[in-house]
Formats: C-alpha cells, structure tokens, sequence
C-alpha cells in the first residue's frame, strides 16, 4: 500500500446528520491536531499527536517528558 | 441500507455486555480500518422493526458475518445461558445455504476464547473457520484482519499489528473526543461510536499522507 495512496476506510451504516457529522469530523481535527487535551495534559496529546502521525519512535523518546522538558527533548531527538 | 453494500457489510454477532466491550470495540475498529461497515443489532435502538426482522434484514444485507461464540457462561443475573449468539449464526449459515443469489458467497468467521473448545459445546459447526482471540484484543484485531484479507480484492489491508496500533492510539484519544462533543463515553450509541472511529481514520490517513518520508539516521 502506498504511503500517498488514500486507505479504503468502512462507512458506518447509520449515518449522522450534516451538522452532527461537522461537530465530529471538527472533535476528530482537533484532538489529533493536539489542540484538545485528553486529561492527561497537553504533553500527553502532543505524543498522543506524534503517534498518531506515525512518529512512534520520536513518541518513545519523549514519553519520559513533559511540558518545557518536551518540547527541548523534541529539539534534542530531531537534530 | 443499498444492496449495493453487500460485498462490503459485515453481520457482526458478539456479546454486548461490559466484559466484553474491549473486544466487541476492537471488532467493530478492525472492521472499519480494513474498508468495511459492521453492522449490529444494536441498529436497532434507532429503527422501528423487531427485533427478529431487523436481524433477518441485516443477515441478507451482508455478505460477511464475524459470530463469537465464546459467551458459554450463564448469565450472572438470571444464571442462565444467553444462546443469541449460536441462534443468529445458525440464521447466517442457513442463509448461505439455502439462499439463493449472492447468499450464497456468504463468508463467516467464527471467534471463541480457544481454537477448539466448540467442540465441546457446538460442535456441529466443526469445518468452518474459527479462530481463537483468547480474550486478547490484539487477537481479535487480527483475526478479523486476517480473515477479511483474502476476501478483499484489489487492495491490500494494513497488518494486525498496524490495525491494533492504530486502535490503541484511538482509544487513547476517545476520552478527549467524547469530552469536546459532549459525549459519555460509557454509553456511546453503536452509530456514534462507528461514525467516530470512521472519522477518525480518515484524519489519521490524510495526516499520515502529509507526513514526509521517515529519514535514516547514520549512527555516530
């Protein structure tokens, strides 16, 4: 499968109305955009971000890190 | 739903009892990211038809059906053994059996705990394809993975260990999720939960495609 190539992804059956599904598809962008915390604060959405953009290793570098230390660690592990 | 997405629906026939919500949610997640629409009985909550009808409606409806039949135990409440399970796998095989037109390249898969165990206590349906998830949700990510991967034609599926990543990583964004849209978690409808999961991965892909080709790094 192509990295560039767009994934067959299943359609749920019952669909949602136009405004509902634009209230989702907006949650769904801004949780793994990390503008929206999960409760474990903004460091654990920015890995949560990280490893859902695929940067699984970078995530595992950064875990022990949070806040200021992450984003220096990030600029550590990145150079 | 169009006879249309016959090919692409999958009869999904598995406990809904707290227990067993961990591996009924990774069901429905491995279903989805591999291009196919589950559909459940729970549906029903939201349609106007009986119980049996829906049930015989969804049945005809999909070309695919995933049975667990692992729920052996009595019920805790009544003490009694709960037989929807083994009931609507019987409706899908005699479906393809005695069907006629496209009931009959009906596909099923058959999950329980262990590999064999059916013999003990349904061991009529011996010769069909059961798998063991061993109460393991990356088990059951790849067994439905593994099974629907030879019935999809033209594209290939992401393996079990990449579906179950991605389910862990969703998971860990569904608190989040259901905060921003005021949802309880606990109680997600089987359409919000779908649609959500859908959504999801198709924001996961088009940031997985932006994403610049990995980079090696020589080690100094």
């Amino acid at each position: 499968m192509s990295a560039t190539h767009p994934r067959v992804i299943g359609r749920p059956a019952a669909r949602l109305s136009r405004a509902r599904e634009a209230a989702f598809r907006k949650a769904v962008h801004d949780v793994l955009a990390g503008q929206v915390g999960n409760g474990r604060g903004q460091s654990e959405a920015r890995l949560d971000r990280a490893e859902a953009c695929g940067t699984q290793s970078l995530a595992e570098h950064l875990k022990p890190f949070s806040g200021s230390r992450l984003r220096h660690a990030r600029a550590r592990v990145s150079r | 739903m169009p006879a249309a997405h016959y090919n692409t629906n999958v009869f999904v026939n598995c406990p809904f009892d707290p227990a067993f919500a961990p591996l009924f949610d990774a069901v429905i997640f491995a279903v989805l990211d591999c291009g196919y629409t589950p559909r459940c009985t729970l549906e029903i909550q939201d349609s106007g038809q009986s119980r049996i009808d829906k049930i015989h409606a969804l049945i005809e409806q999909s070309r695919c059906g995933i049975h667990d039949i692992s729920r052996t135990q009595p019920d805790a409440g009544s003490r009694l053994p709960r037989f929807n399970m083994p009931f609507e796998l019987g409706l899908f095989l005699g479906a393809r059996r005695f069907g006629s037109g496209n009931q009959r390249n009906k596909a099923c898969l058959i999950l329980d705990r262990d590999r064999y165990r059916y013999q003990k206590y349904l061991s009529d349906i011996a010769g069909q394809d059961i798998r063991a998830h061993h109460n393991r949700v990356e088990d059951a990510i790849t067994a439905v993975r593994d099974w629907l991967s030879p019935l999809t034609s033209g594209r290939s599926l992401p393996g079990g260990r990449e579906v179950t990543r991605r389910y862990h990583v969703f998971r860990r964004a569904l608190p989040a999720l259901c905060r921003s849209l005021r949802l309880d978690r606990e109680s997600l409808t089987f359409t919000d939960y779908t649609n959500l999961i859908s959504f999801w991965l198709q924001e996961e892909s088009r940031l997985s495609r932006q994403r610049p080709p990995a980079r090696h790094h020589r080690q100094s």
